[in-house]
């Protein structure tokens, strides 16, 4: 049963952030149609720019670009809606390239593909029919021939165009979903909507114009195969060799290739900056949308939450209050719960991948063996079960099935030795780790709010609600701070300087708001910290932090 | 005679250089007890003869012979060298009229956005060590010995900064005094310890931001580059302030030559820019100590003070046509925040109580003679103003002057400000840098100086 919070922020706050977006994606559609526009009018007359604007702003008046632009803003609406419902605030992490390609074949994500190309192919064609050139029209009189003079043929560069920019559309949806141009990230500081939509446009546009070409360059591949494909090789189907090097008609497919991945970014960018804006919550309010199973409205509560926990003494003083009647310490008890979820669990993940439960059967020796022993050669020493406490291990012998199954998987280890069927089937070794800090953004929240509430108690705990939870607090963080220090060395994989990955910057934000968070307890506590009993496989390691030894 | 306080009501200074401040008086000898706890005290002197001395670009070039290039080759070096500018320049000189001619045009057109700029902001004509010089809080930084010094919030560690570019550490019981080189770190103007850790120093430099990341426990004295991180952008260079968030989770870094300040998340190195264009660059940032305002002067007469949640800035302008901010310093309880321009010797006050919208003198700091005698000076155009954590003082030192002023403080409805005393040096002696200890907790607090000798001192009070 949803909450009252969340269904709030379902109903009131995320549609209108959606709106919000989508208005902001509208007008932003518009500005670059106008200049893809005027970059479109100048391939076809290049000496004569002035020429080219004064065509572009007459077109810009008629019957059909109002048409045109009405159909274009409609379909950034629905791409809009599209990307909204496919957004996530954990950074996806790929594996293998079939793993990719099956989980692309899933229902929703195929349907979401198809909408992608479509949307390619929708805003290319409003495009082509908005600018008055040689590209525009399907149908066009033909030429080759005197007897059809006055019939027409199918305008094969607006087919090539129009294909150009479904395969845009498409290669856009493959980054939406498996480039993590679906993944919201937090910003660094909360500056206004305006200056984070063009921080994240303006830097990238010349990437996305070399990106542009790159993409031009495999749809032409494709483009020469298929045509060669259904006509032969001398006289392929479609536009004719020297059609396709006419440099207008590349700059004009250039310009419709980023003119899509563009506008696709634009909403990706709007969407990010609307919906991660920061949530303003009374503490009661907060603590439900934390503990909510919406990953959004989870993350902008906890970053809500540091943020009042830091700053404000009324929202501690409501944290170290009991209640009335009763004296249960209810709004720290939901604030533990909320942060146990993401700590804990990635405590717990990490624990388990960095130190595997045993496969072999542990038998215990209890007091009664099951055959007893009763050789009149051997001297009865009966067993005291206080002796045996360690277990030892007892091979089992494996069943016919197992065997079958070790010996498909050792056929399978060397299949994916070889070079093409490896590169389709292996992960890279450290996935498993990253997939693990992919989830790290609630658990930084979580540790900052543990460390702003613990570092206060000291002077403003009266009733020892938080404090009593301090060695559990410590235990937690400095566990998680081994953890992950742990995962050092373990399956690294040399990347290019260039690959952005966010789940490793997320990683490296995570170990540095362990520490911070260590070291803000310590600091407050200075040497009383010493007193708290924490595992004895972190004494030390407090005592370091105390003495800042502790790099 | 103005209406606020002034110097004429500090009490005279010792007769030779001041050593601590006991029970209100300051004093030429140091107490048994003090004597002893600054034996525990990091001992980081800069012998003036050990270190190399500064040299701009110029110098070094005389030491080489000029090679003989000709035709591209030359072009390519000079261009390399000085740029488009330098070498439209060496071609106007060119015997051919032609040359000299469409060389001359160019260089103007080149010229013309630039000379636009520096109408506007003349502070961008200055050079890159110009610029560190005149916008760093240190005294005559490009002769200094000491260019900057600055104490870890959280323990008694301290890194100063010498002359030839290295950052030296002493303290906390280490045995090992690290000294920190890079060939990148040229120029040092600031440092800062982050908040919240143990080791992690930023340094801003001619470049950009170094940040080192040490082990304290480590016996190495020469860190490794692998310590070392480098935090640039175009056209973010010469960085002369850093200010860390008091939660250690961002850096702000400025430059006079950029209007943009950086907001850094170091962890993942990613930035963000919060820019205002009017000022040219940003000179000075000062981080409130509960994080929620940032102050941020600029090289022309505006400065800003930003809320850091909305990131939305009050701007302020100082009277006086060529003025600028000279120093600024916050209360501990982030309610008052003082600070000076370079055209007048006067202290302000801007607190968040006030009803108006306009900063207050507070104290008229015009040069008096404090030692008659010798005739020594103190007062005058401030350099920098540094307050102490626990609220209790403020030193504030002179452009001109050999003497630091310190003022007993009591932070309330209104802030108190009462003279103490002032800290004299040796003779021909005056101080570089100045700062507070953040975590003195023998009661009282310690102040240490960098004087212009290289000499360190911890003064405590």
């Amino acid at each position: 049963m949803p909450s009252e919070t969340e269904e709030w922020f379902s109903n009131e706050v995320l549609s209108w952030r959606i709106f919000g977006a989508s208005v902001w994606t509208c007008i932003l559609g518009v500005g670059w149609l106008i200049a893809f526009l005027f970059g479109l009018q100048f391939t076809q007359t290049p000496f004569e720019p002035f020429g080219a604007y004064l065509t572009t702003i007459g077109s810009l008046f008629s019957a059909n670009t109002v048409f045109h632009v009405t159909l274009l803003i409609a379909c950034v609406l629905q791409w809009t809606r599209l990307q909204a419902k496919h957004t996530s605030v954990i950074p996806y992490v790929g594996t293998s390239a079939v793993a990719s390609v099956t989980r692309s074949l899933q229902p929703d994500l195929f349907f979401s593909f198809l909408q992608f190309s479509g949307f390619g192919c929708l805003l290319t064609w409003c495009i082509l029919k908005t600018g008055a050139t040689s590209f525009s029209d399907l149908m066009v009189p033909c030429q080759e021939d005197s007897s059809l003079k006055e019939s027409s043929c199918i305008n094969h560069k607006h087919v090539f165009l129009l294909l150009a920019g479904t395969f845009s559309g498409f290669l856009e949806g493959v980054a939406f979903h498996f480039q993590n141009g679906n993944y919201m990230n937090l910003p660094i500081i909360g500056l206004d909507r305006y200056t984070l939509v063009k921080l994240k446009l303006q830097p990238r546009l010349l990437s996305f114009g070399l990106s542009a070409l790159n993409t031009l360059k495999y749809f032409y591949i494709f483009y020469l195969f298929g045509s060669v494909l259904t006509g032969g090789i001398y006289r392929p189907s479609g536009l004719s060799y020297t059609e396709l090097i006419s440099p207008s008609l590349a700059v004009s497919c250039w310009l419709i290739v980023f003119f899509i991945k563009v506008i696709s970014v634009s909403i990706s960018s709007c969407l990010s900056v609307h919906c991660t804006t920061p949530l303003h919550m009374e503490l009661h309010n907060l603590l439900q949308g934390a503990a909510s199973s919406q990953p959004l409205l989870s993350l902008l509560s906890l970053q809500e939450l540091s943020d009042q926990t830091m700053g404000r003494p009324d929202v501690r003083r409501e944290v170290f209050a009991l209640s009335l009647p009763g004296g249960h310490p209810h709004t720290w008890t939901s604030i533990l719960e909320s942060t146990n979820r993401s700590l804990g669990s990635l405590n717990k993940d990490l624990s388990e991948l960095l130190s595997p439960p045993k496969k072999e059967q542990i038998e215990d020796i209890g007091p009664n063996p099951a055959t007893p022993i009763f050789s009149p050669n051997i001297r009865r020493l009966a067993p005291n079960a206080s002796n045996f406490k360690q277990a030892t291990p007892v091979s089992v012998r494996p069943s016919f099935g197992e065997r079958l199954a070790s010996q498909w998987t050792d056929i399978q280890e060397s299949m994916k030795k070889r070079p093409l069927v490896g590169w389709l089937v292996n992960t890279p070794a450290d996935v498993a780790y990253r997939k693990i800090f992919a989830r790290s953004q609630a658990a930084i929240f979580a540790a900052e709010i543990l460390s702003h509430i613990a570092s206060s108690s000291i002077k403003e705990d009266s009733y020892g609600v938080v404090q009593k939870y301090l060695p559990e607090i410590l235990n937690c963080l400095l566990s998680l701070e081994q953890n992950i220090d742990r995962c050092r060395g373990q399956g690294i994989v040399y990347r290019k300087k260039t690959a952005d990955l966010p789940d490793i910057h997320l990683k490296q934000e995570l170990r540095c708001a362990v520490k911070s968070a260590i070291f803000r307890i310590v600091i407050a506590f200075q040497e009383h910290i010493l007193a708290v009993p924490v595992s004895p496989e972190f004494k030390q390691k407090i005592k370091n932090y105390q003495q800042f030894l502790e790099a | 005679m103005s209406d606020h306080p002034s110097l004429l009501n500090m009490p005279p200074s010792t007769m030779g250089p001041s050593l601590c401040e006991l029970d209100g008086l300051f004093s030429e000898s140091l107490h048994p007890v003090l004597e002893k706890m600054l034996e525990s005290y990091p001992d980081l002197q800069i012998d003036i003869d050990s270190i190399r001395p500064s040299y701009s670009k110029e110098t070094i070039k005389s030491a080489f012979l000029p090679k003989n290039e000709t035709g591209g080759t030359a072009m390519l070096s000079l261009w390399r060298e000085e740029g488009v500018a330098g070498l439209l320049g060496s071609l106007k000189l060119n015997s051919n009229k032609n040359i000299s001619w469409i060389a001359g045009v160019l260089l103007a057109m080149w010229r013309i956005p630039s000379s636009l700029q520096t109408f506007f902001h003349p502070h961008l004509r200055l050079s890159a060590d110009e610029m560190l010089s005149t916008f760093c809080l240190t005294r005559d930084w490009f002769n200094s010995p000491v260019r900057c010094l600055a104490w870890h919030p959280h323990t008694r560690k301290l890194a100063v900064v010498s002359r030839d570019d290295c950052v030296r550490i002493g303290g906390n019981g280490a045995k090992t005094k690290p000294i920190l080189r890079h060939t990148g770190q040229r120029g040092i103007s600031c440092i800062s310890w982050r908040p919240c850790g143990s080791a992690e120093l930023a340094v801003g430099c001619r470049v950009g931001i170094m940040l080192w990341t040490l082990d304290p426990a480590s016996v190495v004295s020469r860190p490794s580059t692998s310590c070392v991180r480098a935090l640039s952008r175009p056209g973010h260079a010469p960085v002369t302030s850093l200010a860390w968030h008091p939660s250690g989770k961002l850096l702000a870094s400025c430059s006079p030559a950029d209007p943009t300040m950086l907001i850094w998340s170091v962890a993942s190195e990613e930035c963000a820019p919060v820019r205002r264009v009017s000022g040219g660059g940003v000179s000075i940032l000062r981080w409130s100590s509960n994080g929620a305002k940032l102050f941020a002067a600029t090289p022309g007469r505006t400065f800003r003070v930003w809320n850091s949640t909305t990131w939305n800035p009050e701007r302020w302008t100082v009277p006086g046509k060529l003025a600028t901010v000279g120093a600024a310093a916050w209360s501990p309880d982030s309610k008052y925040l003082v600070f000076s321009t370079d055209d007048e010797p006067q202290l302000y006050l801007v607190a968040s109580s006030f009803e108006t919208d306009a900063a207050v003198p507070i104290l008229d700091l015009s040069e008096v003679i404090v030692d008659s005698e010798s005739g020594v000076l103190g007062g005058g155009l401030v350099q920098n103003i540094a307050w102490e954590p626990s609220g209790n003082r403020l030193a504030i030192s002179f452009q001109s002057t050999p003497l630091v002023a310190v003022f007993s403080t009591k932070c309330g409805q209104t802030l108190s400000l009462t003279p103490c005393g002032w800290i004299r040096g040796l003779e021909d002696e005056f101080p570089s840098c100045i700062e507070f200890q953040s975590d003195y907790r023998e009661g009282g607090g310690m102040i240490t100086v960098g004087w212009s000798t290289g000499r360190v001192q911890h003064f405590p009070l």
